[in-house]
This record gives C-alpha cells, structure tokens and sequence, in this order.
C-alpha cells in the first residue's frame, strides 16, 4: 500500500485527487462516501502522505512557489502522478506505519464519536503543526457522530486553520448533517465490481475460483467483506442456513426452537444471519419475475424448488417478520434475543400467526 | 495562504453584497443608520444562507471606525480584525463545542469589562441551539439587560430548538433559501472572476441540486472547477455531483407502471453499480410518483411540476392508461416503507422488495366507479320498494329476494334459507333468533322450567315443515327436553306459532372447540410425561423406552 493505484477499481475519485495534488488547490474539508470496505480510509491515508511526501522530487511541492505549468516535472508523460507518494521517505513511513503525529484519525469509540473526541481535536488543531506541510484529520465512520459531536465540528470544518484538510469518511451522505455535507468537497467511491473482487481473491488469497466467485457476487462489491466472509466460513454457514430454511416445513416445533436457539447463540454473525435470511427471501421472490437476478445463483436449483411452495404475500410478510427482528435487535431496546429469534423462526415456518 | 475554497473566498463583506435576504439586511441597515439596533439579535434559516456572514457584517458596521454605520469600510483596523477572525471585541463562539454552563458563566464574568477599541463588545455563538438548558438559563438575566457596550448575535439553522424564553428576549431574523435563478447568477459572477467557462445549464443544474443554499452551491461549483481537466461538459458534471441520471428515474417508474419485474431489477442494478446512494434515489423516485400523481391530476400543472417541458411530456405518456388511484397507492406503499428503506443494513433489498409490494397490490377500482355502481344498485332497490319495505308484513316470493341478494353480488349461504322460513307465515321475524325468543315465550307462560331449559338452545335452518333445536349446555338439558311430554307441548306450542303442523328435531350442540383443546390437552399431558424428569432418568438408567403413556 504505497501509492494511488493500490486502492482497486477507484478510478474516478483518485483521478479528482490526483488533479487536486496536481492543481494545488486542496480543499480544507473532504467527505469520502461508498460502501464499507472500498477503500475510502486507505484512499485517505494515501492522500494524507502525497500531501507530505518529502520523497518527491519537487522541493517546493505544496508550498504554492512555483506554477505547475513551469516545473519541468510536469511536462512529462503522465505529469498528474508526480504527486503520488513515494512510499519511502521518512514522511511516508511514519503515515503508513501509523505514527506521524500530524495525522490525526479520529475513530468511533464504542457505539459514537462523542464531543470529548471533537474537543480534544480543536485543542490539538489549536497549535502548529510538529513537522507536516499539510496535516490530515481523518474522521472515518463519520455518521456515528452523535448530534453533539458533528454540531461541534461545524465551525472548524467551515473553517479549520490553515494547511489543514480534514476527510470524513461515511457510508451515505443522508446519514450527516445536512450542515456537514454542505461544508464538505465531497467525494463518491463506487462498489467494486464482482468481477474485480473475484480475481483479486483468486491472485492474491489463493482462493478456489468457485468460491471466490459466489463471494465476490455476496460482498456486494465490498472487499473487506469479502475477506471476513471469508474468515468466518461463511460460505458454510450460509449452505447450512438455507438448508434448515428449505426443511422448516416437515420441522418439528422443538428442533425449529433448536433452530432459534442456535442463531441466537452467536451474537456476532446473528445481524449476518438475518441479513443471509433477507436474501434467501428475497431471491425466493424474485426468482418467480426474473430467475436471472438471483444473488444465491449458485443455488438456483434449490431456490426454484422452494420458490413454488410459497405464495408471494407470504413471503412479503416473512421479509416484514425479519425486518422487525432486526430493528428489535439493533434497537438497543434490551429486548431477550433469544425469544426475538424464537418469534421470527416461527413466522418464518408459519406456526405462528 | 493556501487555498480557500469559494465559499470561504467570495464571503459576502458588506450588506449589499448579501444574495437574497433583503428582508433582513434593508432592516439591519435602517436600524443602523436609525440608531435603533436591538442588544440580542437571532438569525435563523436554512444552511448556507448567509447567517454567519451577516452575523460578522454585522458586527463590522457597528464597530467601524467612522462609528456604527450601514456600510462597513473593511479598512480600518477594526474591520480587519473582525474579517480575519482575530478580534479582540468580537468574540465567534462555537455554541456546539462551548455548550455547557460554565463556558456561560465564563462569558458572564468578562462582560462586564468594556471593549478594548471598540465602540460595542459583541458575542457571535454559532450553532446557537446546541446549548444546554443550563447554558441557555445562564444567559436569560444578561440577554434581557445587557450592559450598554455589549451586543449579542445568535445564528442557529434549527430554531425551534431554542428555549422560548430565549426568543423572546431576540429580535429575530428569518433567512429564506435562495432560489435557483440568484444562485445560477450569482455563480455566474463567480465563473468570470475565476476566469471558469462554464454553461448556464450546468450551473442551473447545481444549483438545483444546491436546494436553495449558496453554500453548497459553492462548494459543488468548487467542485466543478477544481476536479475538470480542460473543458467542463454537463456529463461530467452530472457524473461529478451524483445526480441520478433522469432516465434512471423514469425508466424505474415505467417498469413499475408497466409491472416489468426484470425491468426494474436491472436499472436497480445499474444505479447501485454507479455508486448511488440509494436513499437518494428513494427519495427521487417518491418525487417522480408525486410528479407523475400531479401531472395526472392535471391541473396547474406547470406550477406545480418544477420539470423541464420535455419531462412532462415523457410524464404525460406514462400516465396515460394509469388511474390516479392506482398512482397514489404506489405513493402511499412508497411513504410506508420510508423507514424500512432509511434503516435497514442493506437498502436496497428494501427498495426492491416496496416495488414487488406495489407490483402485488393490482391496480383497484376507482372509488367513483364503486360509488357509481352502488348507485345503481340503489336505484334497482326503489324501483321495486316491496323487496326490502314489505318484507315484514306481506308475503315476498322467495323469487324476489334472491333478485335482491343477486344483485348485491353476495350469494351467501344465509340469504337463501331465511327466504324460505319467511315464505313459512307471516307473522315471523325473519331473524332466527328473535323467532326463538317468541317461542320461549309462549313455553315460559305455561311451563316455566321447560322454558329455562329451552334458553339454552338455539334454532338452526328451519326447513319448511322442520325445526331443528340445538340443544347446548351438557346432557342434561337435552334430557329434558326430549322427555315425550316435553316434546309434545313443543309441537303444540310451535304449530300455533307458525300456523302448521311442524316437526322437530333435537340435535346436541358439537362443540369443536371443546373437542380440540380435550384433544391437545392429552397430548399435552403425555408430554408432560414423557418429559418429567424422573421418566426421564429411568430411561437413562435403564436403557429403556417408553411404550405407551396411558391417561388416568
């Protein structure tokens, strides 16, 4: 990880950051938005060491002394990726590594980025620089700010002091502050393709090409995704998943009790399971418009059997039962997991009206 | 310096350079030439439409070295300060980050100190409404009498937040959004300054997605500027700013229209694989199906449309076959699943799965076309008043009444037999039950304990010469009433009722709710058995097994 083209399938926010480099006229405040796990804090990261790079040729990099047009770097070939990182200078080393003390990443501590955090950040802004040209603030997650913390940030997000950018990262924009967005140059990250992910997993991780294939169409087009799912065996628990989902029918009310018992045990990969549950239905549903549109499309035959013993409106309400399981869940509402599961394992097997 | 964004760059200086918010800034410059400018003044208004601008031009007029005066000369010492945000009278708190009480009392202790070089010693506190309630009450006493030398200036974008009492102690100044045409022009000043070349389209463009603040608008024009290599072109600029493509929406809304399943799967797709938010494109499509809605209606439409003519026209063509009726169902299912779409992980399978909600709901009669055939109905109904008026008093032909249920398409099981019994005597009530109640009457006055036992029963489906009694409430009740005396003063008593020799037939109720909950009783039972610990351990300890479980 050392240069702009590390960051995959990103092509058209690297290219606007790579203009700004080149144009010298760096925003003070970036929103990264996409999917997790496309990049966008390595993305930051890269951006914060070609703003500090001392490894460059260009002495005077940054300093706005000369037009660009002038310096003999830039009349090269491809003069926009002078500005990438070198990856070796002392600068870069201490940003990759994580050290440099002008860099300065604010993350999600528990649930929220609380005020103290944004607090703690003006005093630091407050002062120079140590050694940076530019320092970098990199909030990511920045929709986990609660209402405190983001009003708290407006004012020096409208204004920081100078040679300072700050780059927020979040999934969407509707998840901040209108007042955020609208201070903020904001930049979109796409998913990655399935195709990208795909290869990657089979050159890099030295994945079988089949399952790399089913993973990179499930990630949806996340990559950090992809290698968790891939971590939490997740292709076997979705088999066993869908298996218990297709048997629920000739299923005893004890072993469908089992069942739920069994989901619930294991608090981190239950949001997974429900969200697996959510696209087995939604496939059983759309298999009946358009058989090609499937995610599971490894299971096709499997989904065309179940797909006819179900009416649509009984499906519509099974997706209706997972999603108030799921809002019960991350609701925070100190609900018994155990008896949600319990209630959603019996509408989904209609013993329950 | 380095480089400062435009909105930072191009930051109003003097009132006059305000876009659109003559309503406040005439009122603050006659206040000040008047000399009538109040001690605590709250701006409120939508993001970036010039509220902490104002709020600093403000503070320059009054403490412009030529004294207050309506056009602050940005040259002397004060002006400069003030601009460059190092002040030593003009204080900008963050009101978001300096929220608390103490920060409050801090600031009460130091007004009372006059003004280094100034004429007044003002206090901006942005972001106004994040101050705790502590905080708020802190400053009540001092906002309501300041010292002279002192003046207070509030900007919030959220001021129902604010305390009442508060408001109240504020002369308040509302900024309106800025409306498109100012912005595009304003930007078009911008462009020249910056030596830009950019179409008035894709300036219209922007500000449109601005919505009505001039700071996004700036910032997207930044943007623009910055991130364009050479020429700037619309596609690029859609591409830059995340509009969602128009014909994404429209082909959406055809596929809904149309019932195209795949159709809308695959622009669903597309959208997704270009990176758009997906509560956006929600958002979109709620105001496509509210346009499409308006546009069918069809009145006033250009005023209320705000499309570019040939998108009404592509409006006019999807709704040509639709009903408005079906149009604002696909609203109301779209309005419900707001909050499945804004919270789940994985939007766009709750996108997805509102359309096939819309595609299950076929589309419905009209509610005119309902009214208008129960109209009819009605007046089949007074054009022929003996079926529904004379029914209690003459004889109806049973012929008749079943015009009647025919014609309420509702060929229930209950209409046919309830014809026949009345079709029986005239003197009948054509309800089962009230006929019952008469003949327990009639049984109470001579034999009153046949007539308690007779409460407990109920007529079932007369035939025309057999009335059958169901006879609930336990075996002994049927005991008596079939007892040969008791069915005979039955008979005698039902033929002078009805005015015919009449049969009876006494069943006994079937209770099956009764049957069932006996049934998973006993399994329950030899559950509960089979479970018990002890049967349990036995097994374990014997190796056996259970052969049969016998209630006693």
């Amino acid at each position: 990880m050392t240069g702009f083209e590390s960051v995959l399938d990103q092509k058209q926010p690297i290219r606007l950051l790579r203009t700004l480099l080149h144009k010298k006229t760096i925003p003070h405040a970036f929103l990264f938005t996409g999917m997790e796990g496309v990049g966008k804090r390595t993305t930051a990261a890269i951006f914060a060491m070609a703003c500090n790079c001392t490894g460059n040729k260009d002495e005077n990099f940054l300093e706005g002394g000369k037009v660009p047009g002038e310096n003999n770097h830039f009349k090269k070939n491809k003069p926009i990726q002078k500005n990438d990182p070198c990856g070796h200078c002392r600068s870069c080393r201490k940003i990759l590594s994580g050290n440099h003390p002008d860099i300065i990443r604010i993350e999600p501590s528990g649930p929220f980025i609380r005020i103290a955090q944004i607090r703690a950040l003006y005093h630091i802004l407050s002062m120079k620089p140590y050694e940076a040209r530019r320092r970098v603030v990199i909030i990511s997650e920045a929709q986990a700010m609660n209402p405190e913390a983001g009003n708290a940030l407006l004012k020096i997000l409208e204004e920081p002091p100078d040679q300072t950018t700050l780059i927020l990262t979040a999934i969407q924009t509707s998840d901040l502050l209108p007042t955020i967005v609208s201070r903020c140059h904001h930049i979109r990250f796409r998913p990655i393709p399935p195709k990208s992910i795909e290869s990657i997993l089979i050159e890099k991780q030295g994945f079988a090409p089949d399952a790399a294939k089913i993973l990179g169409k499930m990630a949806n087009g996340s990559f950090s995704k992809a290698l968790s799912m891939k971590q939490s065996n997740w292709v076997n628990r979705r088999n066993w998943l869908m298996h218990c989902l297709e048997s629920f029918p000739s299923m005893q009310i004890s072993s469908l009790l089992a069942f739920a018992e069994k989901l619930s045990r294991n608090k981190e990969t239950l949001s997974e399971s429900l969200e697996l549950i959510q696209s087995w239905l939604r496939d059983l549903i759309v298999y009946r418009y358009d058989s090609e549109k499937i995610i599971n499309n490894d299971l096709t035959e499997n989904i065309r059997q179940a797909s006819h013993s179900f009416t649509v409106q009984s499906l519509l309400s099974k997706m209706d039962a997972v999603q108030t399981a799921q809002k019960n869940i991350q609701g925070n509402t100190n609900l018994n997991v155990k008896l949600i599961m319990e209630i959603l394992v019996m509408r989904l097997a209609d013993r329950l009206c | 310096m380095s480089y400062l964004v435009l909105a930072r760059k191009y930051r109003p200086q003097t009132f006059s350079e305000v876009i659109n918010q003559d309503h406040v800034t005439r009122t603050l410059i006659n206040a000040i030439s008047s000399k009538r400018v109040a001690h605590a003044i709250l701006f409120s208004g939508p993001r970036g439409t010039g509220k902490t601008t104002v709020a600093r031009i403000l503070a320059k007029a009054m403490n412009c070295q030529e004294g207050p005066t309506p056009i602050p000369c940005n040259e002397c010492r004060s002006c400069i300060e003030i601009t460059s945000g190092s002040s030593v009278d003009v204080f900008e708190i963050d009101g978001a980050s300096n929220n608390s009480v103490d920060q409050i009392r801090e600031l009460r202790q130091n007004i009372k100190y006059m003004p280094a070089h100034s004429l007044y010693k003002i206090y901006i506190i942005d972001e106004v409404h994040m101050l705790s309630i502590a905080a708020f009450n802190a400053l009540l006493k001092t906002l309501e009498e300041p010292p002279p030398h002192i003046m207070f200036v509030f900007a919030t974008t959220e001021a129902h937040k604010i305390p009442i009492t508060i408001l109240s102690r504020c002369q308040r100044y509302d900024f309106r959004r800025i409306d498109n045409e100012s912005i595009s022009r304003h930007m078009e000043n911008i462009c020249k300054k910056e030596g830009a070349a950019i179409d008035a389209e894709s300036l219209w463009l922007i500000a449109r997605e601005a919505g009505g603040s001039m700071r996004d608008a700036l910032s997207l024009l930044d943007q623009v500027i910055t991130s364009a290599e050479g020429a700037i072109e619309q596609d690029a600029i859609l591409n830059l700013l995340g509009v969602i493509d128009r014909k994404i929406i429209f082909d959406i809304s055809e596929a809904i229209l149309r019932g195209n399943m795949s159709g809308f799967l695959d622009t669903l797709d597309e959208a997704c694989r270009r990176g758009h938010d997906i509560k956006k494109l929600y958002a979109d499509l709620l105001e496509q199906f509210r346009n499409l809605l308006v546009v069918k209606i069809g009145k006033n439409t250009g005023k209320l449309v705000d499309l570019p003519a040939h998108e009404i026209e592509w409006i006019l063509d999807q709704v040509k076959d639709v009903s408005s009726t079906f149009l604002s169902r696909i609203f109301d299912i779209l309005f419900k699943e707001e909050a499945a779409i804004r919270f789940s992980s994985q939007p766009k399978l709750a996108l997805e799965m509102a359309f096939i909600r819309i595609l299950q709901t076929q589309p419905v009669l009209p509610v005119d076309m309902l009214i208008e055939k129960l109209d009819r109905l009605r007046d089949d109904i007074h054009n022929n008043p003996a079926s529904c008026v004379g029914a209690e008093k003459e004889t109806v032909s049973s012929g008749q009444i079943q015009d009647f249920s025919g014609a309420l398409s509702d060929p229930s099981g209950t209409a046919e037999p309830k014809a026949a019994f009345v079709s029986i005597s005239g003197n009948v009530d054509p309800d089962l039950d009230q006929t019952w109640k008469k003949i327990i009457d009639l049984v109470s006055e001579m034999h009153p304990s046949l007539a308690a036992s007779l409460t407990k029963c109920s007529l079932k489906k007369p035939a025309a010469r057999n009335l059958v009694i169901e006879v609930s409430g336990g075996e002994f009740n049927i005991k008596v009433i079939r007892r040969n005396k008791n069915i005979a003063i039955l008979k005698k008593i039902c033929s002078k009722f009805f005015g015919d020799a009449i049969d009876l037939d006494i069943i006994n109720h079937f209770d099956p709710d009764r049957e069932n909950q006996r049934k998973t009783q006993t399994a329950l039972l030899q559950q509960d058995a089979l479970s018990h610990p002890l049967v349990a351990d036995t097994m374990e300890i014997f190796n056996g097994n259970v052969v049969d479980v016998k209630i006693l």
